[in-house]
């Protein structure tokens, strides 16, 4: 991460808070500063990520920026790579909880305030697998391990492996963490 | 103090406030039993609830109200009843219940004392367990349902109040009645290591103390030192949760709304609370492995084998259960290098396990054995020890442990493991000591029958439960029916169930067995197991100080079964050598 970078997104932090900070002149609504506060939550956690992604040597035309830019906000289910290693970081904002892929034999529980990693490489496509068990509706599963509320039992997302150009399309579709205006 | 032999008491003063340490260890058992049966409840009604998840049961209305609307189990409700379940058959049964009644019943007998070293001590310490048994019941009937984040209560679950309904006071009621429930134990525990160092007869050396003495002994100090650091983690949980600190907390959002907490790691407890966990896993299980060393040696009329390698590797197990808590944290993020460590040493306990457990074999090996209930629950025991030691390698392994930790597979690992056992060794305790504690006779067929019908339903309970957690199910779900990949498992659930509710209703036999026996049953003889010990050298009826006249003198260890010296097949520890005889 650049000196630059960083100093960028201080100064929007710093901006947003100024807006904040200041009540006697600006006056916001409840939702409106809610807004804010999550923007340089957004804003900080991206900091932080870029960060920890320094140590990573990456080629010469991806920037450590560009890096960032491909997080994406994903719901429901969640699409890998097949054959390319993957390294997740977990955070939790809540509760412990625990990301248990049965089908790759992972696990790593998720813990609020330590952010913990666990790599695999997938080996094999939802749909080899499909036709390997004979079973159109096969899916790979994340769920929760580790009691976390009332709802813990059905804490879960659909993990889907692609083939990489299905990946990629995939990842295309998908919402960006960091949205353009927030550079 | 053998003078106080016939002077009259108060029904108070015998049967409630006593400092006898026979009386008290009765009434560790009478707690136990109760907490026992409602630990056994709990689970009948969560059984239910797992085996047909979308059948309703009137049942579960008629016992829980409003927590099974429709006799539908909500699902807090499950949750409380699983850490309730867990609490109440770790600590209440398998602790207390279990150190708390043989250790105050046999340490003054076996030694030799006339009592304990404080018997006010003692008796305070019961009324701890009483007291911390009535906080934790009384959870039960809260508001917000009883504490519900797991037997181990991690925070930040249960540190934030706000995180679910168990989370309220329910968890307050739990850390209290589990800092009760630790004074309890200290209390006892120092009484019972002091008086195991002191208090020994004349001739009792520590090497002619029966295996059970060590058991316990070695127990106490597990306990002694390891329960102080779940008082730590309690204490500081407690301010976590009333006072506004974050020893346990950081980076927390709740509804979008970031707490004031940083600094902190939920990590830390795991640290705190396994450190006490682990040893406490032994403290359930040594007691006992102690007794059924001494009810196989009686009943295989044989010297228990290896008498010197039992005890070091009871001291070998207590010793290392200290350096393996890591075992339980593989998947918290744990440094990989330290989990290998922590590998290491929990492999390093098969060892001394193993020793045990061919021990036992080799004591059995060619015995005359006689199959009393106490014998059957012990040979139980090592078939159960073995069985679920044999997967605790597999729990060991870091690697390993990545795919099946919290699930299934741990559940019927250490309920075979411990919860087996520990409760088959606290059977045999009980059938073997009972004409002891109520110098009357149980009925053996009664005592048969319950026998095969606990292991049984006990293997039919945990051992299907391997398969599911293989295949990958949680444990800790409220329905795991609604996963496709689970399909192939699915049909084991019910008949788990099934198992749960037989063996249940299976205790019944005990409970009548038990209760009507001490009023009705045969007068028992002063030595009724032809046994060595020299609890069975004093009379049948209870007295203070045990023995009526001097403390027993002891001249030989207690495994002189079948000596060809002797004529009879067992020869008291209070006999004298024979010109010529060696000693074992």
């Amino acid at each position: 991460m650049s000196p630059e970078q960083k100093a960028h997104i201080e100064h929007r932090i710093h901006e947003i808070e100024k807006i904040l900070s200041s009540g006697e002149t600006t006056i916001l609504t409840d939702g409106a500063i809610e807004v804010k506060e999550d923007k340089i939550y957004r804003l900080q956690r991206h900091k932080q990520r870029l960060i920890e992604l320094e140590p990573f040597n990456f080629a010469n035309d991806l920037s450590a920026w560009d890096a960032g830019k491909d997080d994406k906000i994903v719901k429901g289910e969640f699409h890998l790579p097949v054959g390319q290693e993957v390294e997740f970081v977990f955070r939790s904002r809540d509760v412990i909880h625990s990301a248990y892929m049965p089908h790759f034999r992972a696990q790593m529980n998720t813990v609020p305030g330590v952010p913990t990693r666990f790599k695999f490489t997938p080996t094999i496509t939802t749909d080899e697998m499909r036709a390997q068990q004979g079973d159109a509706t096969f899916d790979y599963i994340l769920l929760c391990n580790k009691i976390c509320g009332a709802a813990h039992f059905n804490m879960a997302i659909k993990i889907v492996i692609d083939t990489p150009e299905e990946y990629k399309a995939w990842l295309s579709e998908q919402k960006e963490y960091i949205t353009d205006e927030e550079k | 103090m053998g003078g106080h032999s016939h002077h009259q008491e108060s029904f108070v003063s015998k049967y409630i406030f006593s400092q006898d340490h026979k009386m008290i260890s009765k009434q560790f058992l009478m707690t136990a039993i109760f907490m026992g049966i409602l630990a056994v409840l709990l689970s009948v009604f969560f059984r239910l609830q797992l085996g047909w998840p979308d059948e309703s049961f009137s049942i579960l209305e008629t016992f829980l109200g409003k927590w099974a609307p429709g006799g539908v189990l909500d699902r807090n409700a499950y949750l409380a009843l699983v850490t309730i379940h867990g609490t109440i058959m770790v600590f209440f049964v398998l602790t207390g219940g279990l150190s708390g009644t043989f250790a105050n019943l046999l340490i003054p007998l076996q030694i030799g004392a006339r009592d304990m070293a404080s018997g006010f001590l003692n008796m305070l310490s019961f009324w701890f367990f009483l007291a911390s048994s009535i906080v934790m019941v009384c959870s039960l009937f809260l508001e917000g349902g009883a504490a519900s984040g797991g037997w181990t209560i991690y925070p930040p679950l249960s540190a934030l109040p706000q995180a679910m309904p168990g989370s309220g006071m329910g968890m307050t009621f739990w850390l209290l009645s589990m800092t009760l429930f630790i004074v309890s134990s200290l209390i006892g525990g120092l009484n019972y290591i002091v008086t195991i160092i002191n208090l020994r007869t004349k001739g009792m050396t520590m090497f002619r103390l029966p295996l059970t003495m060590w058991a316990l002994f070695v127990t106490a100090i597990l306990g002694v030192l390891s329960f102080p650091v779940l008082v730590s983690a309690v204490v500081l949980l407690m301010m976590d949760r009333l006072m506004g600190t974050a020893f346990f907390l950081s980076d927390i959002y709740i509804g979008g709304e970031a707490l004031d907490v940083t600094g902190g790691s939920p990590i830390l407890y795991q640290h705190l609370f396994w450190f006490l966990g682990h040893p406490e896993v032994y403290i359930v299980l040594l007691p006992a492995l102690g007794i059924s060393s001494e009810v196989i040696a009686t009943n295989s009329r044989k010297p228990i084998f290896g008498y010197k390698a039992m005890i070091g590797s009871i001291i070998a197990i207590g010793f290392l259960s200290f350096i393996v808590w890591g075992h339980h944290m593989f998947v918290t993020g744990m440094n990989p290098f330290i989990g290998s460590v922590f590998v290491f040493t929990t492999l390093l306990i098969a060892i001394p396990s193993a020793v045990k457990a061919f021990n036992y074999i080799t004591t059995l090996w060619k015995g005359n054995i006689r199959f009393t209930p106490a014998m059957l629950f012990s040979i139980g025991l090592v078939s159960t020890f073995v069985t679920g030691g044999l997967t605790g390698i597999i729990l060991a392994d870091s690697a390993l442990d990545v795919a099946v930790h919290d699930t299934y597979f741990v559940v019927g690992h250490f309920h075979i493991v411990m919860g087996m056992s520990a409760i088959f060794g606290m059977f045999a305790g009980v059938y073997h000591w009972y004409p002891k504690m109520f110098g009357t006779m149980m009925n053996t067929k009664l005592g048969y029958t319950h026998f095969w019908l606990t292991i049984v339903c006990g293997y039919g309970v945990f051992f299907p439960m391997h398969f599911v957690g293989l295949a990958g199910s949680p444990r800790r779900y409220y329905d795991e029916s609604q996963f496709a990949y689970l399909d192939g498992v699915a049909d084991l659930q019910p008949i788990i169930s099934v198992f749960a509710i037989i063996g249940s209703i299976a205790q019944v036999l005990f409970l009548f067995n038990f209760f009507y026996n001490i009023f009705r049953g045969q007068r028992a003889p002063e030595n009724p197991w032809k046994s060595n010990t020299l609890e069975w050298t004093t009379p049948v009826e209870h007295i203070h100080g045990n023995w009526p006249g001097a403390l027993p003198e002891v001249h030989r260890w207690a495994y002189d079964y079948s000596n060809p010296d002797h004529e009879k097949d067992f020869v008291l520890q209070t006999t004298p050598m024979k010109k010529g005889e060696h000693a074992h």
